[in-house]
């Protein structure tokens, strides 16, 4: 037929409107709305203050120092140094008032006047308090510290021109006035670089062939909230039965540090570790996940969170290595990237002064930004999602680059979504991209497949967009929404990973 | 030109050969700033050379702030803390040195060491409750004086209440007034001094009430109108009791009538009887509700009896009659006591 090729076109036209047309209908259908009863219920929670401040065992001269005290004012010596960082950069005096007097308020005041630029800052990081002196009417309260952490950067526009993380001696005193305890004087006397060096020990782990994981029905945000033994147990199989030995999980800010969950949380990690241990599974936990704004005044409670999951992580044996944040390269499109910049340099210091035994990294999004910071991390790792057949070179340019550290693809995935007649992808597809993907980066020092399941519900926190691309995420698993085995996974248990 | 410490916790960016960045207390800024360089304290100062650190020692002693507490110390025994913040000029702390912490209050001085811009002296309060003064002095310059004060000593102050040994008559308003509330050192009492008098009966009733010190003393009265006999009652504090005393109250007597009124009813054979202005001994009109009882005496022999109340002194009832009964006793019985009165025929009006 003459009119065979205008037929064809007309068909594949017709067939591509549809498409359309069905993904407009499925995304207004898919629209929610919630509603709310009470205003406390759609606002977001206030967040609450946690000290970083703890005590050495010396009672002050004066007054006896009791428990109720010592929590009072390690509230305040925290909550005035986010009010100090919150002031310099949002350049607004006002909230100084709040938490300093006399001499400390004229400094602070001078140092915010002085500098219309907000291109300065400084934020406490942590310390120990060793008292001196407290009033017998309590009204006045004289500490020292010798091991203050302190960062202080300046900015010009998106560039980080200055950074310093330092450990500090500092002599402070608090005077309690009618609105609560006051910084009134703050001196430094000495200070030395917190050292930010890499690890020594040798990196001695065999390959990671590993998976992302998240438990079937509570994925991103129900991890821990849901978290299960007994599911748990029975996933760990499914993932040594794939061949894998290694896992990367994600411990939410949230619930390790808020007072009705972190406890709960902890308790649920160390059961996750010790699980994981009796497999033979390591685990790779990634740290600030769902991590919103990077203001400097937040930064002390990020503090608060390394304390208490990273003494954890260094206890067990079978951390791999930490990934203290994922795509944080994706921040830099938000955030101002010199802000973001030492944000990751403070956690990456303060990270080593907590536990210095482990490894760490940062899971870049892509093989380009892989190399930012190597020299601060012990571990390269980064994600890969684009043309399967340049994984290889994408890995080859980084391994050079990252001088002889190891290089993991902490997150590669091929979807299995077929909206219709094997569009965008289906079982087969995502089966044989996988393959491919997988060939190319045999010679990696570990990869991880994201995900051991499909998602159904995906968290709006995670995943958001049209319903298209929310369509394409939820189908990334190797396992189905009925627990049905798919190709992919047959083709990731068969993989071997050497190492060159 | 970029600058990058050994250890990678430090890293800066000169734009020029020229500039310096310098890190202090309070964070960190690029090229001079004459104000934070008198921030006594270390500097950390970069230059395109490399980093160098240097401490700047405080001035002179300037100004000294005291904070002197607690500030209610019992006397003779509280411990005051004078403390002094020591600044100079550019309110940097006086890290050393040697001051004098001075409490008005028998002349008492003390040499205190500074020591991080603080200096510390303890002082026991002398035996005289009120307003004192307080000061530290160094090298040549004074603090602000504070003043504290130092109260009585409420556990010593002893208990104990003025008596007449009189009784008390039912009906009478009694005061209570205690002795002169001091304590061992003559302090007296502050006014709001809380103490409590219990008293009760061989009944097992009793009261509790507070006697407020008004300065000195304290005092208080009961209305003894419903009591009799004896009653024990002792004061207490928070930290002492008085001797238990005892107050008689003696009751009330009815003794007089002022007058009686007598309506016969003559269709019904009915007294309409008003006994007016029942007076006690203390010539008071006995209360309202107080229960009589009159008692009817007929001449005929017949007798009857009412139970009746009084209301304002007085008391009035229907009293039924017969024939022949002229002249009529009255007998009004009470628990104040019993009157008789006669009703002769020519006392009484006569109503249809």
């Amino acid at each position: 037929m003459r009119n065979r090729p205008l037929y064809s076109i007309g068909l594949t036209i017709l067939l591509l409107f549809t498409v359309y047309v069905i993904a407009i209908i499925a995304q207004s259908m898919s629209d929610r709305h919630t509603e709310y009863s009470y205003f406390y219920e759609a606002l977001d929670e206030l967040p609450e203050t946690h000290e970083i401040v703890t005590w050495t065992d010396d009672q002050p001269k004066g007054r006896t120092l009791e428990e109720n005290n010592k929590y009072d004012l390690a509230l305040k010596i925290t909550e005035s140094w986010e009010a100090y960082a919150l002031a310099m950069d949002k350049g607004n005096s006002n909230v100084l008032k709040d938490y300093f007097a006399t001499t400390a308020l004229e400094r602070s005041t001078w140092v915010l006047e002085s500098d219309p630029e907000r291109r300065a800052n400084m934020v406490m990081m942590g310390m120990t308090v060793d008292p001196q002196v407290y009033h017998l009417d309590g009204s006045l309260f004289q500490f020292r510290s010798d091991d203050a952490v302190y960062v202080r950067y300046l900015i010009d526009g998106e560039r980080l021109s200055a950074f310093s993380l330092t450990k500090d001696c500092i002599l402070t005193n608090l005077i309690l006035r009618q609105s609560g305890w006051k910084i009134a004087n703050h001196e430094r006397d000495c200070s030395e670089d917190l050292p930010i060096r890499p690890s020594t020990l040798p990196w001695d782990l065999p390959p990671l062939k590993g998976i992302n994981y998240y438990p079937k029905n509570s994925p991103w945000s129900g991890f821990w909230k849901d978290y299960d033994k007994a599911i748990i147990a029975e996933d760990i199989e499914k993932i040594t039965d794939l061949g894998a030995n290694s896992v990367r999980i994600f411990l939410n800010v949230d619930d390790f540090t808020r007072s009705d969950s972190a406890k709960r949380s902890i308790e649920n990690l160390e059961n996750f570790l010790e699980q994981t241990q009796d497999a033979s599974i390591y685990v790779i936990p990634t740290l600030f996940d769902f991590r919103g704004d990077l203001s400097p005044h937040t930064w002390p409670a990020d503090r608060y969170y390394l304390d208490r999951v990273l003494p954890i992580l260094a206890s067990a044996s079978n951390v791999a290595y930490v990934d203290l944040k994922n795509e944080i390269d994706l921040d830099e499109g938000y955030q101002n990237p010199a802000l973001v910049e030492a944000w990751i340099r403070t956690i990456i210091g303060v990270a080593r002064d907590i536990a210095p035994e482990l490894k760490y990294s940062i899971g870049w999004s892509n093989a380009e930004n892989a190399t930012r910071y190597a020299s601060l991390l012990d571990v390269i790792s980064y994600h890969e999602y684009g043309d399967a057949k340049d994984s290889k070179l994408n890995f080859e340019r980084v391994k050079i680059a990252a001088n002889s550290k190891p290089v993991i693809v902490s997150e590669i995935g091929e979807t299995s979504y077929d909206l219709t007649l094997g569009m965008p992808s289906n079982l087969k597809k995502q089966a044989k991209h996988l393959q491919t993907r997988l060939d190319q980066l045999s010679a990696s020092d570990g990869v991880l497949v994201w995900s051991l399941y499909d998602y159904p519900d995906l968290d709006p926190k995670a995943v958001s967009g049209s319903f298209w691309h929310k369509g394409i995420q939820k189908n990334f698993g190797l396992f189905n929404k009925f627990d049905q085995i798919k190709p992919a996974a047959q083709v990731f248990k068969e993989w071997k990973l050497h190492v060159e | 030109m970029r600058i990058v410490s050994p250890n990678l916790a430090l890293i800066f960016c000169l734009s020029s050969q020229a500039e310096t960045l310098t890190s202090d207390a309070f964070g960190m800024f690029q090229g001079r700033d004459d104000e934070r360089s008198q921030w006594a304290g270390e500097h950390r100062i970069c230059d395109a050379q490399g980093c160098k650190s240097s401490s700047l020692a405080n001035a002179e002693l300037h100004n000294i702030a005291e904070f002197f507490g607690e500030k209610s110390l019992t006397v003779g025994s509280g411990i005051g803390m004078s403390l002094g913040l020591f600044h100079d000029v550019n309110g940097n702390l006086i890290r050393d040195g040697i001051a004098q912490a001075w409490v008005e209050e028998g002349d008492q001085n003390q040499t205190i060491n500074v020591k991080d811009g603080v200096a510390t002296g303890t002082f026991t309060v002398g035996t005289n409750a009120g307003l004192h003064i307080a000061s530290i002095t160094s090298d040549g310059k004074q603090s602000v004086r504070q003043t504290f004060r130092t109260v009585p000593d409420l556990s010593s102050v002893e208990l104990g209440i003025e008596t007449t040994g009189e009784d008390a008559r039912a009906g009478d308003v009694f005061r209570f007034t205690t002795k002169p509330l001091t304590d061992q050192y003559g302090n007296p009492a502050p006014i709001g001094f809380m103490t409590w008098l219990l008293m009760k009966n061989e009944q097992g009733e009793h009261a509790f009430f507070p006697m407020i010190s008004q300065y000195k003393n304290a005092t208080d009265m009961i209305n003894t109108t419903s009591m009799r006999g004896d009653y024990r009652y002792q004061l207490f504090s928070s930290y002492q009791s008085s001797d238990t005393y005892t107050l008689t109250v003696v009751p009330r007597r009815l003794t007089s009538i002022q007058d009686i009124e007598v309506d016969l009813e003559l269709s019904t054979n009915v007294m309409f009887t008003q006994i007016h202005g029942l007076t006690t001994d203390q010539n008071h009109l006995v209360e309202d509700a107080t229960q009589i009882e009159v008692t009817v005496h007929e001449a005929n022999g017949l007798q009857s009896t009412y139970q009746l109340w009084s209301l304002d002194g007085n008391v009035e009832g229907r009293f039924a009659i017969h024939p022949g009964a002229f002249p009529v006793k009255l007998t009004i019985n009470s628990d104040l006591g019993n009157l008789e009165r006669e009703i002769s025929e020519s006392d009484v009006r006569r109503v249809q």
